[in-house]
Protein backbone atom coordinates (compact mmCIF):
# COMPACT_ATOMS: atom_id res chain seq x y z
CA UNK A 1 0.00 0.00 0.00
CA UNK A 2 2.90 2.26 -0.48
CA UNK A 3 2.15 4.11 -3.17
CA UNK A 4 -1.58 5.10 -2.29
CA UNK A 5 -1.13 8.40 0.04
CA UNK A 6 -0.40 9.54 -3.90
CA UNK A 7 -4.28 8.78 -5.12
CA UNK A 8 -6.44 11.82 -3.51
CA UNK A 9 -3.44 14.11 -4.09
CA UNK A 10 -3.49 13.24 -7.62
CA UNK A 11 -6.87 13.05 -8.12
CA UNK A 12 -7.84 16.70 -6.75
CA UNK A 13 -5.14 18.38 -8.48
CA UNK A 14 -6.45 16.39 -11.99
CA UNK A 15 -9.58 17.45 -11.47
CA UNK A 16 -9.18 21.07 -11.73
CA UNK A 17 -6.94 20.52 -14.41
CA UNK A 18 -9.36 18.48 -16.31
CA UNK A 19 -11.84 21.29 -15.94
CA UNK A 20 -9.64 23.68 -17.67
CA UNK A 21 -8.96 21.59 -20.65
CA UNK A 22 -12.70 20.87 -21.55
CA UNK A 23 -13.29 24.52 -21.53
CA UNK A 24 -10.60 24.99 -23.61
CA UNK A 25 -10.87 22.31 -25.97
CA UNK A 26 -13.63 21.00 -28.71
CA UNK A 27 -12.30 18.48 -30.80
CA UNK A 28 -12.48 14.96 -28.86
CA UNK A 29 -9.25 13.43 -30.15
CA UNK A 30 -7.34 17.02 -29.48
CA UNK A 31 -9.15 17.51 -26.35
CA UNK A 32 -7.81 13.76 -25.11
CA UNK A 33 -4.12 14.13 -26.03
CA UNK A 34 -4.01 17.71 -24.82
CA UNK A 35 -5.69 16.35 -21.61
CA UNK A 36 -2.87 13.52 -21.39
CA UNK A 37 0.08 15.69 -21.99
CA UNK A 38 -1.20 17.82 -19.01
CA UNK A 39 -1.69 15.40 -16.49
CA UNK A 40 2.01 14.20 -17.22
CA UNK A 41 3.46 17.13 -17.48
CA UNK A 42 2.06 18.23 -14.39
CA UNK A 43 2.15 14.87 -12.13
CA UNK A 44 5.00 12.85 -14.03
CA UNK A 45 2.19 9.60 -14.13
CA UNK A 46 -1.37 8.91 -15.80
CA UNK A 47 -3.90 8.39 -12.72
CA UNK A 48 -4.54 5.14 -14.43
CA UNK A 49 -1.25 4.01 -14.25
CA UNK A 50 -1.28 4.89 -10.53
CA UNK A 51 -4.12 2.51 -10.13
CA UNK A 52 -2.56 -0.02 -11.84
CA UNK A 53 0.42 0.50 -9.24
CA UNK A 54 -2.43 0.33 -6.51
CA UNK A 55 -3.29 -3.21 -8.07
CA UNK A 56 -0.09 -4.53 -7.95
CA UNK A 57 0.27 -4.16 -4.22
CA UNK A 58 -3.16 -5.36 -3.78
CA UNK A 59 -2.47 -8.17 -5.85
CA UNK A 60 0.72 -9.19 -3.86
CA UNK A 61 -0.99 -8.85 -0.61
CA UNK A 62 -2.33 -11.28 1.59
CA UNK A 63 -6.79 -10.99 1.48
CA UNK A 64 -9.80 -13.40 2.41
CA UNK A 65 -10.28 -16.37 4.75
CA UNK A 66 -7.35 -18.94 3.59
CA UNK A 67 -4.77 -16.78 3.69
CA UNK A 68 -4.06 -17.13 0.12
CA UNK A 69 -3.02 -13.30 -2.22
CA UNK A 70 -2.82 -14.05 -5.77
CA UNK A 71 0.60 -14.44 -6.19
CA UNK A 72 0.89 -17.33 -4.28
CA UNK A 73 -1.07 -18.97 -6.97
CA UNK A 74 -0.25 -16.67 -9.97
CA UNK A 75 3.40 -15.74 -9.04
CA UNK A 76 4.87 -12.55 -7.51
CA UNK A 77 3.58 -9.63 -9.71
CA UNK A 78 1.21 -11.82 -11.60
CA UNK A 79 4.15 -14.04 -13.65
CA UNK A 80 2.54 -16.66 -15.01
CA UNK A 81 -0.36 -14.16 -16.06
CA UNK A 82 1.87 -12.71 -18.66
CA UNK A 83 -0.56 -12.70 -22.08
CA UNK A 84 -3.74 -14.31 -19.98
CA UNK A 85 -6.12 -11.06 -20.67
CA UNK A 86 -5.36 -11.58 -24.39
CA UNK A 87 -7.14 -14.22 -24.39
CA UNK A 88 -10.20 -12.88 -22.35
CA UNK A 89 -12.94 -13.31 -21.94
CA UNK A 90 -12.87 -17.42 -21.88
CA UNK A 91 -13.73 -20.95 -21.15
CA UNK A 92 -12.54 -21.76 -17.67
CA UNK A 93 -12.81 -25.82 -16.77
CA UNK A 94 -12.41 -24.99 -13.19
CA UNK A 95 -15.82 -22.64 -13.28
CA UNK A 96 -17.20 -24.80 -16.22
CA UNK A 97 -18.45 -21.21 -17.42
CA UNK A 98 -16.95 -18.28 -19.72
CA UNK A 99 -16.03 -15.44 -17.72
CA UNK A 100 -14.50 -11.85 -18.39
CA UNK A 101 -12.26 -10.10 -16.54
CA UNK A 102 -14.09 -9.28 -13.39
CA UNK A 103 -15.71 -12.38 -13.37
CA UNK A 104 -12.82 -14.36 -12.73
CA UNK A 105 -11.42 -12.19 -10.04
CA UNK A 106 -14.28 -12.88 -8.59
CA UNK A 107 -14.04 -16.19 -8.87
CA UNK A 108 -10.53 -16.39 -7.70
CA UNK A 109 -11.05 -14.55 -5.00
CA UNK A 110 -14.28 -16.50 -3.60
CA UNK A 111 -13.27 -19.96 -4.33
CA UNK A 112 -9.71 -19.80 -3.65
CA UNK A 113 -8.76 -17.11 -1.35
CA UNK A 114 -12.15 -17.14 1.02
CA UNK A 115 -13.12 -13.35 0.07
CA UNK A 116 -16.80 -13.14 1.08
CA UNK A 117 -19.13 -10.58 -1.42
CA UNK A 118 -16.62 -9.24 -3.61
CA UNK A 119 -17.22 -5.53 -4.31
CA UNK A 120 -16.36 -4.07 -7.68
CA UNK A 121 -14.86 -1.29 -6.40
CA UNK A 122 -11.93 1.10 -6.96
CA UNK A 123 -9.31 -2.16 -5.12
CA UNK A 124 -11.33 -4.76 -7.08
CA UNK A 125 -11.13 -2.51 -9.98
CA UNK A 126 -7.04 -1.64 -9.98
CA UNK A 127 -6.58 -5.33 -9.56
CA UNK A 128 -8.19 -6.24 -12.70
CA UNK A 129 -6.56 -3.15 -14.51
CA UNK A 130 -2.97 -4.48 -13.04
CA UNK A 131 -3.88 -7.98 -14.75
CA UNK A 132 -4.22 -6.01 -18.04
CA UNK A 133 -1.10 -4.31 -17.96
CA UNK A 134 0.35 -7.74 -17.60
CA UNK A 135 -0.83 -8.12 -21.36
CA UNK A 136 0.54 -5.04 -22.85
CA UNK A 137 1.90 -4.61 -26.22
CA UNK A 138 0.35 -8.11 -27.27
CA UNK A 139 -2.41 -8.27 -30.40
CA UNK A 140 -5.46 -9.49 -28.80
CA UNK A 141 -6.19 -13.40 -29.50
CA UNK A 142 -9.35 -14.44 -28.44
CA UNK A 143 -10.60 -17.57 -29.43
CA UNK A 144 -14.15 -19.16 -29.89
CA UNK A 145 -13.78 -22.62 -30.04
CA UNK A 146 -15.43 -24.13 -26.73
CA UNK A 147 -19.64 -24.74 -27.58
CA UNK A 148 -19.94 -22.19 -24.47
CA UNK A 149 -17.99 -19.62 -26.08
CA UNK A 150 -19.63 -20.00 -28.96
CA UNK A 151 -22.78 -19.13 -27.33
CA UNK A 152 -21.93 -16.50 -25.39
CA UNK A 153 -20.31 -15.12 -28.27
CA UNK A 154 -23.88 -15.72 -30.14
CA UNK A 155 -25.65 -14.35 -26.93
CA UNK A 156 -23.05 -10.95 -27.33
CA UNK A 157 -23.68 -10.31 -31.24
CA UNK A 158 -27.56 -10.54 -30.64
CA UNK A 159 -27.35 -8.00 -27.39
CA UNK A 160 -24.91 -5.81 -29.97
CA UNK A 161 -27.25 -5.52 -32.43
CA UNK A 162 -30.74 -5.46 -29.91
CA UNK A 163 -33.14 -2.36 -30.70
CA UNK A 164 -34.49 -1.82 -26.99
CA UNK A 165 -35.78 0.00 -24.22
CA UNK A 166 -37.55 3.50 -24.43
CA UNK A 167 -34.93 5.10 -26.82
CA UNK A 168 -35.34 2.09 -29.53
CA UNK A 169 -31.06 2.13 -29.50
CA UNK A 170 -28.90 -0.51 -30.20
CA UNK A 171 -24.59 -0.43 -29.68
CA UNK A 172 -24.42 -1.36 -33.34
CA UNK A 173 -26.43 1.86 -34.27
CA UNK A 174 -24.66 4.04 -32.57
CA UNK A 175 -21.22 2.18 -32.16
CA UNK A 176 -21.17 0.40 -36.58
CA UNK A 177 -23.99 3.17 -38.01
CA UNK A 178 -23.40 6.21 -36.76
CA UNK A 179 -19.94 5.54 -35.46
CA UNK A 180 -17.71 8.90 -35.78
CA UNK A 181 -20.42 11.32 -35.85
CA UNK A 182 -21.71 13.23 -32.59
CA UNK A 183 -23.88 12.82 -30.05
CA UNK A 184 -24.06 16.43 -29.03
CA UNK A 185 -20.47 17.10 -28.43
CA UNK A 186 -19.44 13.70 -27.95
CA UNK A 187 -17.91 11.60 -30.93
CA UNK A 188 -19.45 7.98 -31.35
CA UNK A 189 -16.63 5.38 -31.13
CA UNK A 190 -16.17 2.54 -33.79
CA UNK A 191 -16.25 0.39 -31.28
CA UNK A 192 -14.69 -2.83 -33.86
CA UNK A 193 -12.24 -0.68 -36.38
CA UNK A 194 -10.72 1.07 -33.39
CA UNK A 195 -10.27 -1.84 -31.62
CA UNK A 196 -11.54 -0.74 -28.44
CA UNK A 197 -11.44 -3.77 -25.98
CA UNK A 198 -7.61 -3.20 -26.43
CA UNK A 199 -7.66 -0.19 -23.92
CA UNK A 200 -9.84 -1.38 -21.30
CA UNK A 201 -9.95 -0.44 -18.42
CA UNK A 202 -9.67 2.42 -19.09
CA UNK A 203 -9.23 5.78 -16.91
CA UNK A 204 -12.07 8.36 -17.41
CA UNK A 205 -10.87 11.82 -17.31
CA UNK A 206 -14.47 13.05 -17.54
CA UNK A 207 -15.20 11.82 -14.65
CA UNK A 208 -12.50 10.73 -12.88
CA UNK A 209 -12.94 7.19 -12.59
CA UNK A 210 -11.16 3.86 -13.16
CA UNK A 211 -13.65 1.89 -14.93
CA UNK A 212 -13.60 -2.01 -16.43
CA UNK A 213 -15.23 -3.03 -19.86
CA UNK A 214 -18.26 -3.94 -17.91
CA UNK A 215 -18.56 0.00 -16.08
CA UNK A 216 -18.39 0.63 -20.14
CA UNK A 217 -21.51 -1.29 -20.73
CA UNK A 218 -23.02 -0.54 -17.88
CA UNK A 219 -22.49 3.33 -18.43
CA UNK A 220 -23.95 2.88 -21.87
CA UNK A 221 -27.01 1.03 -21.13
CA UNK A 222 -27.51 3.82 -18.39
CA UNK A 223 -27.29 6.55 -21.41
CA UNK A 224 -30.14 4.56 -23.14
CA UNK A 225 -32.59 4.64 -19.89
CA UNK A 226 -32.19 0.77 -19.81
CA UNK A 227 -31.88 -0.70 -16.36
CA UNK A 228 -27.99 -2.28 -16.45
CA UNK A 229 -27.06 -5.57 -15.74
CA UNK A 230 -25.19 -5.96 -12.63
CA UNK A 231 -21.96 -6.13 -12.46
CA UNK A 232 -20.99 -10.21 -13.59
CA UNK A 233 -24.19 -10.25 -15.34
CA UNK A 234 -23.47 -13.03 -18.22
CA UNK A 235 -24.81 -10.07 -20.49
CA UNK A 236 -21.68 -8.11 -19.70
CA UNK A 237 -19.55 -11.65 -20.60
CA UNK A 238 -21.36 -11.76 -23.56
CA UNK A 239 -20.91 -8.01 -25.11
CA UNK A 240 -17.07 -8.04 -23.13
CA UNK A 241 -16.30 -11.49 -25.33
CA UNK A 242 -18.00 -10.05 -28.31
CA UNK A 243 -16.13 -6.55 -28.74
CA UNK A 244 -13.24 -8.30 -27.57
CA UNK A 245 -13.38 -11.05 -30.21
CA UNK A 246 -13.42 -8.11 -32.84
CA UNK A 247 -10.95 -6.16 -31.11
CA UNK A 248 -8.64 -9.43 -32.66
CA UNK A 249 -4.94 -8.04 -33.93
CA UNK A 250 -5.21 -5.19 -32.00
CA UNK A 251 -2.34 -4.00 -29.67
CA UNK A 252 -3.13 -4.10 -25.73
CA UNK A 253 -2.61 -0.98 -23.95
CA UNK A 254 -4.24 -0.63 -20.69
CA UNK A 255 -4.74 1.31 -18.82
CA UNK A 256 -6.71 3.37 -21.67
CA UNK A 257 -6.72 7.20 -21.21
CA UNK A 258 -10.23 8.11 -22.46
CA UNK A 259 -13.22 10.53 -22.29
CA UNK B 1 -17.92 31.96 -21.62
CA UNK B 2 -18.76 30.34 -25.39
CA UNK B 3 -16.83 27.51 -24.68
CA UNK B 4 -18.18 26.87 -21.02
CA UNK B 5 -21.67 26.65 -22.12
CA UNK B 6 -20.97 23.90 -24.63
CA UNK B 7 -18.97 22.00 -22.23
CA UNK B 8 -21.45 22.14 -19.88
CA UNK B 9 -24.31 20.73 -22.78
CA UNK B 10 -21.97 18.34 -23.77
CA UNK B 11 -21.91 17.01 -20.17
CA UNK B 12 -25.64 16.18 -20.09
CA UNK B 13 -25.95 14.10 -23.45
CA UNK B 14 -29.00 11.78 -22.19
CA UNK B 15 -28.06 12.23 -18.66
CA UNK B 16 -30.13 13.56 -15.82
CA UNK B 17 -29.72 16.84 -15.49
CA UNK B 18 -33.32 18.78 -16.29
CA UNK B 19 -32.67 22.17 -18.24
CA UNK B 20 -35.52 23.68 -16.56
CA UNK B 21 -34.61 25.61 -13.41
CA UNK B 22 -35.13 24.11 -10.25
CA UNK B 23 -37.91 25.93 -7.90
CA UNK B 24 -37.09 26.13 -4.64
CA UNK B 25 -38.26 23.16 -2.47
CA UNK B 26 -40.42 23.59 0.33
CA UNK B 27 -39.87 23.38 4.06
CA UNK B 28 -41.44 19.74 4.20
CA UNK B 29 -41.69 17.59 1.46
CA UNK B 30 -44.96 15.32 1.33
CA UNK B 31 -44.14 11.91 1.92
CA UNK B 32 -44.81 9.25 -0.96
CA UNK B 33 -47.80 7.28 -1.06
CA UNK B 34 -47.13 3.60 -1.43
CA UNK B 35 -47.98 3.25 -4.46
CA UNK B 36 -46.21 6.46 -6.08
CA UNK B 37 -43.30 4.10 -4.18
CA UNK B 38 -44.41 1.18 -6.32
CA UNK B 39 -44.46 3.12 -9.77
CA UNK B 40 -40.79 4.26 -8.78
CA UNK B 41 -40.16 0.76 -8.26
CA UNK B 42 -36.77 0.18 -10.95
CA UNK B 43 -37.10 -2.55 -13.36
CA UNK B 44 -34.69 -5.05 -14.25
CA UNK B 45 -32.14 -5.10 -16.90
CA UNK B 46 -33.83 -8.31 -18.39
CA UNK B 47 -37.61 -6.44 -18.16
CA UNK B 48 -36.17 -3.49 -20.13
CA UNK B 49 -34.18 -5.60 -22.82
CA UNK B 50 -37.76 -7.34 -23.80
CA UNK B 51 -38.53 -5.76 -27.22
CA UNK B 52 -41.56 -4.60 -29.47
CA UNK B 53 -42.45 -6.60 -32.62
CA UNK B 54 -40.54 -3.65 -34.87
CA UNK B 55 -37.75 -3.76 -32.40
CA UNK B 56 -37.17 -6.92 -33.19
CA UNK B 57 -37.42 -6.61 -36.98
CA UNK B 58 -34.83 -3.73 -36.38
CA UNK B 59 -32.27 -5.79 -34.80
CA UNK B 60 -30.09 -6.93 -37.53
CA UNK B 61 -26.80 -6.39 -38.87
CA UNK B 62 -28.52 -4.08 -42.02
CA UNK B 63 -30.16 -2.12 -39.49
CA UNK B 64 -33.22 -2.18 -41.26
CA UNK B 65 -35.96 -4.47 -42.35
CA UNK B 66 -35.97 -6.22 -46.22
CA UNK B 67 -37.40 -4.19 -48.96
CA UNK B 68 -40.18 -6.65 -49.15
CA UNK B 69 -41.58 -5.74 -45.82
CA UNK B 70 -41.27 -1.94 -45.76
CA UNK B 71 -44.78 -0.66 -46.52
CA UNK B 72 -46.33 -3.27 -43.96
CA UNK B 73 -44.11 -2.09 -41.41
CA UNK B 74 -44.89 1.73 -41.99
CA UNK B 75 -47.84 0.79 -42.18
CA UNK B 76 -47.92 -0.84 -38.57
CA UNK B 77 -46.20 2.32 -37.25
CA UNK B 78 -48.93 4.57 -38.70
CA UNK B 79 -51.43 2.94 -36.52
CA UNK B 80 -49.69 3.74 -33.19
CA UNK B 81 -49.76 7.33 -33.76
CA UNK B 82 -52.66 8.93 -31.20
CA UNK B 83 -53.03 12.76 -31.95
CA UNK B 84 -54.12 15.49 -29.29
CA UNK B 85 -58.07 15.33 -28.25
CA UNK B 86 -58.47 18.87 -29.19
CA UNK B 87 -56.95 17.82 -32.83
CA UNK B 88 -54.77 20.65 -32.67
CA UNK B 89 -51.67 19.67 -34.50
CA UNK B 90 -49.65 22.76 -33.57
CA UNK B 91 -49.78 23.94 -29.91
CA UNK B 92 -47.31 26.82 -28.06
CA UNK B 93 -43.80 27.02 -29.79
CA UNK B 94 -41.94 28.57 -26.49
CA UNK B 95 -43.14 25.38 -24.94
CA UNK B 96 -41.84 23.51 -27.51
CA UNK B 97 -38.27 25.63 -27.31
CA UNK B 98 -38.40 23.94 -23.99
CA UNK B 99 -39.13 20.38 -24.88
CA UNK B 100 -36.98 20.32 -27.66
CA UNK B 101 -34.05 21.10 -25.46
CA UNK B 102 -34.57 19.22 -22.17
CA UNK B 103 -32.40 16.04 -22.13
CA UNK B 104 -35.54 14.27 -20.21
CA UNK B 105 -37.93 15.30 -22.99
CA UNK B 106 -37.46 15.70 -26.95
CA UNK B 107 -33.70 15.80 -26.09
CA UNK B 108 -33.67 16.79 -30.14
CA UNK B 109 -30.65 18.87 -29.60
CA UNK B 110 -28.50 15.03 -29.26
CA UNK B 111 -28.68 14.96 -32.49
CA UNK B 112 -30.12 17.59 -34.60
CA UNK B 113 -28.68 21.66 -34.91
CA UNK B 114 -32.04 23.73 -35.10
CA UNK B 115 -31.34 27.40 -32.89
CA UNK B 116 -27.95 28.78 -34.17
CA UNK B 117 -27.72 29.89 -30.35
CA UNK B 118 -27.42 26.44 -29.29
CA UNK B 119 -23.72 25.12 -30.23
CA UNK B 120 -24.28 21.59 -28.46
CA UNK B 121 -25.78 19.84 -31.13
CA UNK B 122 -25.15 16.70 -32.48
CA UNK B 123 -24.80 15.72 -35.96
CA UNK B 124 -26.67 12.62 -36.54
CA UNK B 125 -29.62 14.19 -37.99
CA UNK B 126 -30.53 16.87 -40.63
CA UNK B 127 -29.94 20.34 -39.10
CA UNK B 128 -33.40 21.71 -38.52
CA UNK B 129 -32.51 25.37 -38.66
CA UNK B 130 -35.36 27.19 -41.12
CA UNK B 131 -37.10 24.02 -41.10
CA UNK B 132 -40.55 25.68 -41.31
CA UNK B 133 -39.70 27.50 -45.08
CA UNK B 134 -38.98 24.11 -46.50
CA UNK B 135 -41.77 21.86 -45.06
CA UNK B 136 -45.80 23.23 -44.89
CA UNK B 137 -46.60 19.61 -44.25
CA UNK B 138 -46.95 19.82 -40.38
CA UNK B 139 -49.31 16.64 -40.15
CA UNK B 140 -45.93 15.52 -41.31
CA UNK B 141 -43.47 16.92 -38.76
CA UNK B 142 -45.90 15.85 -35.94
CA UNK B 143 -45.90 12.10 -37.20
CA UNK B 144 -42.45 11.91 -37.75
CA UNK B 145 -41.54 13.24 -33.89
CA UNK B 146 -44.44 11.30 -32.57
CA UNK B 147 -43.54 7.89 -34.32
CA UNK B 148 -40.14 8.64 -36.55
CA UNK B 149 -40.43 4.42 -37.66
CA UNK B 150 -43.92 5.63 -39.29
CA UNK B 151 -41.73 7.65 -42.25
CA UNK B 152 -38.06 5.41 -41.57
CA UNK B 153 -37.93 2.25 -40.55
CA UNK B 154 -35.36 1.31 -37.66
CA UNK B 155 -33.93 5.08 -37.98
CA UNK B 156 -32.36 6.45 -34.83
CA UNK B 157 -34.51 8.38 -33.95
CA UNK B 158 -36.63 7.30 -31.06
CA UNK B 159 -40.30 6.91 -31.16
CA UNK B 160 -40.91 9.58 -28.29
CA UNK B 161 -44.72 9.40 -28.72
CA UNK B 162 -44.91 5.62 -28.64
CA UNK B 163 -42.93 5.21 -25.97
CA UNK B 164 -45.06 8.07 -23.85
CA UNK B 165 -41.67 10.11 -23.63
CA UNK B 166 -44.01 13.18 -25.10
CA UNK B 167 -47.45 13.36 -25.24
CA UNK B 168 -49.29 14.01 -27.87
CA UNK B 169 -50.09 17.60 -26.58
CA UNK B 170 -46.29 18.25 -26.22
CA UNK B 171 -45.64 16.85 -29.48
CA UNK B 172 -47.69 19.33 -30.89
CA UNK B 173 -45.57 22.27 -28.81
CA UNK B 174 -42.71 20.97 -30.71
CA UNK B 175 -44.29 21.09 -34.47
CA UNK B 176 -45.03 24.84 -33.21
CA UNK B 177 -41.58 25.31 -32.80
CA UNK B 178 -40.17 23.93 -35.84
CA UNK B 179 -42.95 25.71 -37.64
CA UNK B 180 -43.51 29.12 -36.39
CA UNK B 181 -42.33 31.75 -38.38
CA UNK B 182 -41.61 33.25 -34.52
CA UNK B 183 -38.95 30.76 -33.73
CA UNK B 184 -35.52 31.16 -33.49
CA UNK B 185 -35.91 28.23 -35.41
CA UNK B 186 -36.91 30.18 -38.41
CA UNK B 187 -35.91 33.62 -37.76
C1 LIG C 1 -5.54 -20.82 -4.89
C2 LIG C 1 -5.05 -20.45 -6.17
C3 LIG C 1 -5.56 -19.14 -6.78
C4 LIG C 1 -5.56 -17.89 -6.22
C5 LIG C 1 -5.18 -17.48 -4.82
C6 LIG C 1 -6.01 -17.01 -7.26
N1 LIG C 1 -6.27 -17.69 -8.40
FE1 LIG C 1 -6.64 -16.92 -10.19
N2 LIG C 1 -6.79 -18.75 -11.00
C7 LIG C 1 -6.65 -19.92 -10.31
C8 LIG C 1 -6.99 -21.02 -11.17
C9 LIG C 1 -7.02 -22.51 -10.79
C10 LIG C 1 -7.32 -20.49 -12.42
C11 LIG C 1 -7.79 -21.22 -13.67
C12 LIG C 1 -6.61 -21.43 -14.56
C13 LIG C 1 -7.03 -22.01 -15.88
O1 LIG C 1 -8.06 -22.64 -16.01
O2 LIG C 1 -6.25 -21.78 -16.81
C14 LIG C 1 -7.17 -19.04 -12.28
C15 LIG C 1 -7.32 -18.15 -13.32
C16 LIG C 1 -7.11 -16.79 -13.21
C17 LIG C 1 -7.09 -15.88 -14.33
C18 LIG C 1 -7.26 -16.24 -15.80
C19 LIG C 1 -5.92 -16.72 -16.31
C20 LIG C 1 -5.94 -17.10 -17.77
O3 LIG C 1 -4.91 -17.59 -18.24
O4 LIG C 1 -6.94 -16.89 -18.46
C21 LIG C 1 -6.88 -14.64 -13.81
C22 LIG C 1 -6.80 -13.33 -14.60
C23 LIG C 1 -6.77 -14.78 -12.38
N3 LIG C 1 -6.90 -16.10 -12.06
C24 LIG C 1 -6.58 -13.71 -11.51
C25 LIG C 1 -6.48 -13.87 -10.14
C26 LIG C 1 -6.39 -12.76 -9.23
C27 LIG C 1 -6.39 -11.29 -9.63
C28 LIG C 1 -6.31 -13.29 -7.98
C29 LIG C 1 -6.28 -12.54 -6.68
C30 LIG C 1 -7.43 -11.67 -6.43
C31 LIG C 1 -6.31 -14.74 -8.13
N4 LIG C 1 -6.45 -15.05 -9.43
C32 LIG C 1 -6.16 -15.65 -7.08
C33 LIG C 1 -6.21 -20.04 -9.01
C34 LIG C 1 -6.02 -19.01 -8.13
C1 LIG D 1 -26.84 6.65 -27.82
C2 LIG D 1 -25.62 6.16 -28.34
C3 LIG D 1 -24.94 4.98 -27.65
C4 LIG D 1 -25.41 3.71 -27.52
C5 LIG D 1 -26.76 3.18 -27.92
C6 LIG D 1 -24.34 2.94 -26.92
N1 LIG D 1 -23.26 3.74 -26.68
FE1 LIG D 1 -21.41 3.10 -26.12
N2 LIG D 1 -20.77 5.02 -26.12
C7 LIG D 1 -21.53 6.13 -26.45
C8 LIG D 1 -20.76 7.33 -26.22
C9 LIG D 1 -21.24 8.76 -26.43
C10 LIG D 1 -19.47 6.89 -25.80
C11 LIG D 1 -18.28 7.76 -25.45
C12 LIG D 1 -18.40 8.15 -24.06
C13 LIG D 1 -17.43 9.17 -23.64
O1 LIG D 1 -16.77 9.75 -24.51
O2 LIG D 1 -17.37 9.38 -22.44
C14 LIG D 1 -19.52 5.44 -25.75
C15 LIG D 1 -18.43 4.64 -25.42
C16 LIG D 1 -18.43 3.25 -25.52
C17 LIG D 1 -17.26 2.42 -25.39
C18 LIG D 1 -15.84 2.91 -25.21
C19 LIG D 1 -15.30 3.44 -26.48
C20 LIG D 1 -13.86 3.82 -26.39
O3 LIG D 1 -13.45 4.74 -27.08
O4 LIG D 1 -13.13 3.21 -25.62
C21 LIG D 1 -17.67 1.12 -25.50
C22 LIG D 1 -16.80 -0.10 -25.43
C23 LIG D 1 -19.12 1.15 -25.67
N3 LIG D 1 -19.54 2.46 -25.70
C24 LIG D 1 -19.91 0.03 -25.74
C25 LIG D 1 -21.29 0.08 -25.92
C26 LIG D 1 -22.14 -1.09 -25.84
C27 LIG D 1 -21.69 -2.50 -25.57
C28 LIG D 1 -23.41 -0.66 -26.08
C29 LIG D 1 -24.70 -1.46 -26.08
C30 LIG D 1 -25.08 -1.97 -24.81
C31 LIG D 1 -23.34 0.79 -26.30
N4 LIG D 1 -22.04 1.19 -26.17
C32 LIG D 1 -24.42 1.59 -26.63
C33 LIG D 1 -22.80 6.12 -26.96
C34 LIG D 1 -23.59 5.00 -27.09
C1 LIG E 1 -30.62 9.85 -31.89
C2 LIG E 1 -30.67 10.87 -32.86
C3 LIG E 1 -31.96 11.68 -33.04
C4 LIG E 1 -32.70 12.27 -32.06
C5 LIG E 1 -32.47 12.24 -30.56
C6 LIG E 1 -33.74 13.00 -32.74
N1 LIG E 1 -33.63 12.84 -34.09
FE1 LIG E 1 -34.83 13.67 -35.52
N2 LIG E 1 -33.83 12.67 -36.96
C7 LIG E 1 -32.70 11.90 -36.76
C8 LIG E 1 -32.26 11.36 -38.04
C9 LIG E 1 -31.05 10.47 -38.27
C10 LIG E 1 -33.16 11.84 -39.02
C11 LIG E 1 -33.14 11.53 -40.53
C12 LIG E 1 -33.61 10.12 -40.78
C13 LIG E 1 -35.04 9.97 -40.42
O1 LIG E 1 -35.87 10.67 -40.99
O2 LIG E 1 -35.34 9.17 -39.53
C14 LIG E 1 -34.14 12.65 -38.30
C15 LIG E 1 -35.20 13.31 -38.90
C16 LIG E 1 -36.00 14.25 -38.28
C17 LIG E 1 -37.01 15.04 -38.93
C18 LIG E 1 -37.37 15.01 -40.40
C19 LIG E 1 -36.52 16.00 -41.11
C20 LIG E 1 -36.96 16.21 -42.54
O3 LIG E 1 -36.37 17.08 -43.17
O4 LIG E 1 -37.87 15.51 -43.00
C21 LIG E 1 -37.58 15.84 -37.98
C22 LIG E 1 -38.67 16.87 -38.17
C23 LIG E 1 -36.93 15.53 -36.72
N3 LIG E 1 -35.98 14.55 -36.96
C24 LIG E 1 -37.24 16.12 -35.52
C25 LIG E 1 -36.74 15.68 -34.29
C26 LIG E 1 -37.22 16.17 -33.01
C27 LIG E 1 -38.28 17.23 -32.84
C28 LIG E 1 -36.53 15.48 -32.07
C29 LIG E 1 -36.69 15.57 -30.56
C30 LIG E 1 -38.00 15.15 -30.09
C31 LIG E 1 -35.61 14.60 -32.74
N4 LIG E 1 -35.78 14.75 -34.08
C32 LIG E 1 -34.70 13.76 -32.09
C33 LIG E 1 -32.08 11.65 -35.56
C34 LIG E 1 -32.55 12.05 -34.32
Amino acid sequence: MRRLWLLPLLMGAAGGVVFYALAQQENPAEEVKKQKEMLLKEMGILPGDVYAEQGRDLFNKVMGTAGKSCSSCHGQDGRYLKGSYAHMPRYYKDMDAVADLDTRIKYCMEKYMGVKEVKHDTNFKSIATFVATLSNGMPMDVKIENPKEKEMYEKGKQLWYARVGKMDFSCAICHDTFGGQRIRLQTLARVKQDKVATHWPAYRFSNDQLWTMEDRIRGCYNQIRVTPPPHFHWANIALSLYMAYESNGGIIETPGFVR
Amino acid sequence: MKNYLVLLGSMVVFACAPTQQEKPKPAELPKPTPQAKQEEKKTTFEEDIKQDPAQKMCSNPQGTVSADMVAKFLEEQKKLIKYPPNGKLVGDWKKGEQLFANPRKGNCYACHCADPKELACGNIGPILRHYGKRQSDVKYTYEKIYNSWAYVPCSIMYRAGVHGILTPEEIADITAYLHSPESPVNK
